[in-house]
């Protein structure tokens, strides 16, 4: 027996986005990390340090959400805490070595679920599907009054994709 | 991925037990009583999958799921 909302996309959105939910936290505990932490040490590793107000405004979250988050993976070992160059009392994140090699693990298992999200998805239907879900949140970003700050999707384009980001050849 | 599967029954046994204060020993030990079969993997497994409810209000609860289903594991 289906579930009365079945048909609704919005229902497939969601049930599809719990198992993506699911899917990269078995490969998160695996690796000893607690939902969440995974996005600290993706962004930091694609900076060479960051302070705790930029992390929180890219993630969309409160500072102390991100001190938090940043104490418990210092405890770790996986970040550090460092003084702004000229600026002893600010203070910069920062990922260790043993926190890049986890970062490097924590892409490949990001690009596993993707891979298999996609599986059997031509690049085509790939590029469609994400041109669709970002009309599909403008238009519900639209419906709650246009907030671009907290329900745009994010602002890149189909033209700033890969055009192959994760072969399946 | 493991060939475990997600058992409904497993995950409504978890979700009806978890509260925020309860603690590992406590939790584990009532679902394997309802759910005798259920292997600590299964059991993980079925906690990490209540953990992604975002429709859950008491986000607590969720962290202690995310919590439990790590300790399991890690006991496994």
């Amino acid at each position: 027996m289906s579930h009365p909302n079945f048909k609704s996309v919005g229902w497939l959105l969601i049930h599809a986005a719990r198992l993506h939910r699911f899917y990269l936290s078995e490969q998160l505990t695996d690796q000893g990390l607690y939902a969440g932490q995974e996005q600290v040490l993706r962004f930091l590793a694609t900076v060479e340090q960051m302070s705790v107000g930029e992390l929180a405004r890219i993630l969309q979250v409160r500072d102390p959400t991100v001190s938090k988050s940043v104490t418990r993976l210092s405890a770790l070992g996986l970040v550090e805490r460092i003084a702004r160059a000229g600026d002893r009392r600010s203070v910069m994140i920062k990922l260790t070595p043993k926190g890049q090699a986890l970062a490097e693990s924590i892409e490949k298992s990001w690009t596993k679920v993707e891979d298999d999200l996609m599986k059997d998805f031509d690049e085509k239907d790939r590029r469609r599907l994400h041109k669709l879900l970002r009309r599909a949140s403008k238009n519900l970003s639209k419906a709650l009054g246009g907030d671009k700050g907290k329900f745009d999707a994010p602002d890149d384009t189909l033209e700033e994709l890969p055009t192959k980001a994760h072969g399946h050849d | 991925m493991s060939p475990v599967t997600i058992d409904a029954h497993l995950v409504e046994t978890v979700e009806r037990h978890v509260n925020a204060s309860i603690d590992d020993k406590a939790l584990l030990q009532q679902v394997a009583t309802e759910c005798p079969l259920a292997s600590l993997r299964e059991i993980s497994r079925a906690a990490l999958y209540a953990a992604t409810d975002v429709s859950r209000e008491d986000v607590r609860v969720s962290a202690r799921l995310y919590y439990f289903a790590m300790n399991v594991r890690k006991a496994v």
